[in-house]
């Protein structure tokens, strides 16, 4: 009876250990990405912001974002949408890559730097690292 | 109205060049068919052609180019620089404010692609605010996705847009990129022909606001262009048969290309806008396409924020159809602080038997024979005036309405002429807008001829009116407290007249001049029921 006590209390114990461990994991990881997360978003908003919209509401090129905690490193990946032909590192890679500097320059973050662009597909990907940890760049 | 359409740099110059082209094509068909508007239309219009490369305007008229920055950039252009243009703009500061001094309305055109445009646009636009002028800049943003630019000096142009939203100028921005569809792709010349087209026609249609402001308000369009924004402007075309009404399915075609201008940025509702329709066809015409602007609008902002300032050339030569300026609605704004001086209209040249003539024989031609006439825009040309009779008052209120000389000449005089003034007519004529403009023509001789002949119309009857909640007697108001129970207040007929008349008076002559007429006491049996009628009749019950 007693060691049968003694085992659910334990289990019950390895179960509330494990399960901190997850969340203290999850949370680490969360810590990590938020801030590569909220830099990859704001490039995209301002990368954007100055192209001629059909309409408003509409998204101007199609966006995914790549975050790689690990690396500290997140990769902005951009693609013409509608027809259009901006951006492409074929015939718009000055343009692509005066881009990339004027965003770094107008979001004022020194922390982050740009790697050499390459294109994936129909992919421009702009690889930007951040220099401190994760933890300092005010990850919660 | 004197208009001036300017163009800065390389860019802003083509596209005048073009507009130039297709006005000069408008002129010489009104030219067929009605030669005192063509005349009117040609002299209500200056091009200039503002430049820091004297070799980019080498083809022009050396009377239509304003080269600026003589020592910045020795006439060799501004090197791309937008810093070195603005520079040179400063140094030609002076040439440039006084040519902006003669004009009310200046519409200034250039591209953010190179230099000239980019560095001057802003600053020349700022020049003609400050000297109070009604500008109109028309800007060209290129396209750097389809390589018309790099991505640094499409980012010079924006720098441009940003100026003028942070000064609150109104514009017409031009979006080269939409010129570009792979869906429906045309030669560049073709796009070129599609951007100009509307700038040209909804030109046309402004010059005749603006050359006789007695439709629209000149304080509402100190409105439309009062905010920060954009502006659009859009012109559609109708062609209805002799004597017919154009279709419906043709209204809805031009109406929705005068609303539809792709090529301007726009992204708010539209708000306080000026349409102008052209064309010989019936009302029933004119109600459709504004109803269908009206419902688009509508469609956009259900606040109701689109507001319509509506001006209907009585006989307009063709190309006919609706022209448009749609303004962005960004608020409320105080109105602009425009000049608008009154000496400085375009007079219609007198009329002559050649002229109907004319427009008689061109009528039965086709539009597409009409060969352009050499007809330089902006020339000056000053007929000799045609001595002409009037009638009657109204047809001399007409005459100086439309700037015809004889008329004029007349109304600086009036102590011997021999034209006779009824009363009643006065009083019709006071109840119209444009008379207030020909009243600033008339001599004071004219004024107190005028005067007299309303006020031995007297005694009016002392009718008793409701102000706030007091009934007073008209004999005893001012003309504001006249003026808000004419607006504020359902009234019979007969009161209307009489209260309109003293409006009429106290707003022309002064407060003064109300209490020269004499009135007559309202008869004791009629008082009680009138003011009882009065009363239910007033909204403030």
């Amino acid at each position: 009876m007693t060691g049968g006590v003694d085992d659910v209390v334990l289990w019950i114990g390895l179960a509330l250990a494990l399960a901190l461990m997850v969340s203290g994991l999850h949370d680490y990881v969360r810590d990590r990405r938020a801030p590569l997360q909220r830099f990859g978003e704001r490039f995209v908003y301002e990368f954007a912001r100055p192209l001629v919209r059909v309409r408003p509401s509409e998204p101007v090129v199609e966006a995914r974002l790549r975050v790689r905690p690990y690396r500290r490193q997140v990769e902005v990946l951009l693609a013409p949408r509608g027809g259009r032909p901006y951006p492409n590192l074929v015939d718009h890679k000055q343009n692509v890559e005066y881009d990339v500097e004027r965003v770094l320059r107008v979001l004022e973050d020194q922390r982050f730097v740009a790697g050499p662009l390459y294109a994936q597909g129909q992919w421009v990907v702009v690889p930007l690292y951040l220099r401190v940890s994760p933890k300092q760049a005010g990850g919660t | 109205m004197k208009i001036l359409l300017a163009s800065s740099g390389g860019g802003g110059g083509n596209i005048l060049r073009s507009i130039k082209t297709l006005f000069r094509q408008d002129v010489a068909l009104a030219q067929k068919t009605d030669a005192r508007y063509a005349e009117r239309l040609r002299r209500a219009l200056t091009t200039r052609f503002l430049d820091t490369n004297e070799f980019s305007v080498a083809d022009v008229p050396a009377e239509e180019r304003l080269l600026i920055g003589a020592r910045k950039t020795r006439h060799l252009g501004s090197r791309h620089n937008p810093d070195v243009a603005r520079e040179a703009l400063e140094e030609s500061r002076t040439e440039v404010t006084a040519l902006f001094r003669d004009y009310s309305v200046i519409v200034l055109i250039g591209t953010g692609g190179k230099g000239t445009g980019a560095g001057t646009m802003f600053p020349l636009a700022q020049i003609a605010r400050e000297q109070r002028k009604l500008v109109i800049p028309i800007f060209v943003r290129p396209s750097f996705e389809w390589h018309e630019v790099d991505k640094r000096r499409y980012d010079h142009a924006l720098h441009v847009v940003d100026q003028f939203d942070a000064a609150r100028i109104r514009f017409i921005e031009i979006l080269n990129d939409r010129g570009y569809s792979q869906a429906s792709p045309a030669s560049q010349s073709v796009v070129w022909e599609r951007m100009n087209v509307p700038i040209a026609r909804g030109l046309r249609g402004l010059l005749y606001v603006l050359s006789d402001l007695s439709q629209v308000d000149p304080s509402d369009l100190c409105t439309l262009g009062a905010g920060p924004g954009r502006l659009r402007i859009g012109f559609g075309e109708l062609d209805p048969p002799p004597g017919a009404d154009p279709t419906d399915a043709q209204i809805d075609e031009a109406s929705r290309q005068c609303w539809d201008n792709g090529f301007c940025s726009f992204t708010r509702p539209a708000g306080t806008s000026l349409v102008c329709i052209q064309g010989d066809w019936s009302n029933i015409a004119d109600g459709k396409i504004k109803r269908r602007l009206g419902a688009w609008a509508a469609e956009e902002a259900k606040e109701g924020v689109y507001n319509p300032l509506y001006a209907r050339p009585s006989h307009g030569p063709r190309p006919w159809g609706v022209t448009a300026l749609f303004a962005e609605h960004t608020g409320i704004h105080d109105p602009l602080d425009v000049d608008w001086p009154l000496d400085n209209r375009v007079p219609l040249p007198p009329p002559a038997q050649a002229f109907a003539r004319a427009r008689a024989a061109a009528a039965a031609d086709s539009v597409a024979a009409a060969a352009p006439a050499p007809i330089a825009v902006g020339g000056a040309l000053a007929p000799p005036p045609v001595p002409t009779s009037f009638q009657t008052f109204r047809e001399l209120c007409l005459g100086v309405n439309r700037r015809d000389a004889a008329a004029l000449a007349i109304a600086r005089n009036g102590a011997t002429s021999e034209i006779p003034l009824n009363c009643t007519e006065v009083r019709k004529l006071l109840g119209t807008v444009w008379f207030r403009s020909v009243f600033a023509q008339l001599s004071e001789d004219w004024r107190s001829r005028i005067l007299e002949t309303l006020v031995q119309a007297s005694p009016i009857t002392d009718h008793l009116v409701r102000i706030g909640r007091q009934n007073v007697r008209v004999s005893e108001t001012t003309c504001e407290e006249l003026k808000r129970v004419v607006t504020e207040t359902v009234l019979p007929d007969a009161v209307r007249m009489d209260l309109q008349l003293l409006v009429g008076v106290g707003t022309l002559w002064g407060t003064e001049a109300m209490k020269r007429f004499a009135f007559a006491p309202l008869p004791s049996h009629e008082s009680s029921s009138r003011l009882f009628s009065l009363a239910a009749f007033n909204p403030e019950q």
